[in-house]
């Protein structure tokens, strides 16, 4: 192996500690030598767990195939005291380079097929959890707790009656969570359509990093708002694609 | 869409199927990597409720990989079906072979490991959408 290339480390984990963090950007490959990890995603403070590995098999991989394009899809934390050994994706990148392009042909198919059948599950988790929400898993004293909570923002955005395509009403967005909005209304917007609680709303709005987010949410409180003609409306989400998720996660992220 | 000429290099048996005709079974032994030359193909699973089609494959797709590239199992995972008249064609598996075993260790097991999860990801979306279907 050439000498400037990063060589591979070993690397000691206690048990419960992450390894890999999903939504953060990260390149490296690792591999478990002893001992064993979960791999998961976390669903409105919950951890939904996609896997338990053990030694020789590799986590961190799905970076490798698309470049270091995509952030973590998942996280990875040690269930036992573990040793891992961590790849750096520089060598092998190159040699994936100058490797036969039919297995590149063959493989990059695979990868299309893979990112495809995530999306269609996190999809179909993702109207699941407006059915029935996961169990939460008992964490014993976790360090990397996770604490979703409501941030308070001042963005415009789009809404309408959730069975209409129009988002014919705006409002600004006053505080956003994973669970919910609170919505600034003006009393007009109250005359022209029911608000009242359980009415269920499509809301459409564009984050300052420039992402755009859109959902289906329903009324759960109303109360005067803190200028003349204004309301707060509190609204919990009824319906949100695993994207949509993902991208207010990151940015309600400390 | 033309077929890359570098795939066309590798294509030796022709086999045309008809329509509907099972190409590969779920469960049988093999491991050669086809591709399709003309027409389509679905790509099922076998479920309590039935066949669930995963995907199509058009000309240009690649199939039957999952086998190859796996440690220990040479069993399909699926079956691929013909949708309407289509021509397919195995890829040289020995040079194919050559060629894999040519790459490093660590290539080699990313490769594994990229089609193990596809295989795990697919049975566990499979069994998540024939559980809701049971729900509604």
């Amino acid at each position: 192996m050439p000498e400037e290339y990063p060589k591979n480390r070993q690397l000691k984990f206690k048990a419960d500690d992450l390894v890999i963090k999903g939504g953060d950007y990260g390149i490296s490959i690792y591999k478990i030598i002893e001992g064993r990890v979960k791999v998961y995603t976390e669903w409105e403070g919950r951890e939904i767990t996609l896997a338990y590995l053990g030694p020789g098999e590799v986590v961190g991989e799905m970076s490798f195939f698309s470049m270091g394009m995509e952030v973590r899809a998942a996280s990875v934390r040690t269930e036992t005291d573990s040793i891992l050994e961590a790849w750096h994706p520089s060598t092998l990148q190159k040699e994936y380079e100058n490797s036969p392009s039919i297995l590149k042909y063959i493989l990059d198919q695979t990868l299309q097929r893979l990112l495809q059948i995530n999306k269609i599950t996190a999809e179909l988790n993702s109207k699941r959890g407006g059915k029935k929400a996961p169990t939460p898993v008992k964490k014993k004293g976790s360090r990397n707790q996770r604490k979703y909570y409501r941030k308070e923002t001042n963005i415009e955005c789009r809404y309408g009656a959730a069975d209409s395509k129009e988002l014919r009403y705006s409002a600004t967005i006053k505080d956003l969570s994973l669970k919910g909005v609170g919505l600034s209304v003006s009393g007009s917007n109250l005359q022209k359509v029911d608000h009242s609680t359980g009415t269920r709303f499509n809301i459409a709005f564009t984050l300052p990093n420039g992402k755009k987010v859109a959902f289906e949410a329903q009324v759960v409180a109303i109360r005067a708002g803190s200028s003349r003609g204004a309301f707060l409306l509190g609204f919990s989400t009824t319906d949100i694609s695993y994207e949509n998720q993902k991208s207010v996660g990151f940015f309600l992220m400390p | 869409m033309a077929l890359d000429p570098l795939i066309i290099s590798y294509v030796t048996n022709e086999e045309t199927y008809q329509d509907k005709a099972v190409i590969l079974n779920e469960g049988d032994h093999g491991d050669w990597v086809y591709v399709i030359l003309e027409g389509q193909a679905k790509v099922q699973k076998k479920t309590k409720k039935g066949y669930v089609t995963l995907a199509i494959l058009r000309e240009g797709s690649a199939f039957g990989e999952m086998a190859f590239f796996s440690h220990k199992s040479k069993l399909r995972t699926a079956r691929v079906v013909a949708d309407g008249p289509v021509v397919i064609a195995g890829l040289d598996p020995v040079r194919l072979r050559t060629e894999f075993a040519s790459l490093s260790p660590q290539l080699q097991e990313l490769m594994y490991t990229l089609v193990a999860r596809l295989e795990m990801a697919t049975s566990n979306m499979v069994k998540l959408a024939v559980g809701q279907k049971k729900k509604t």
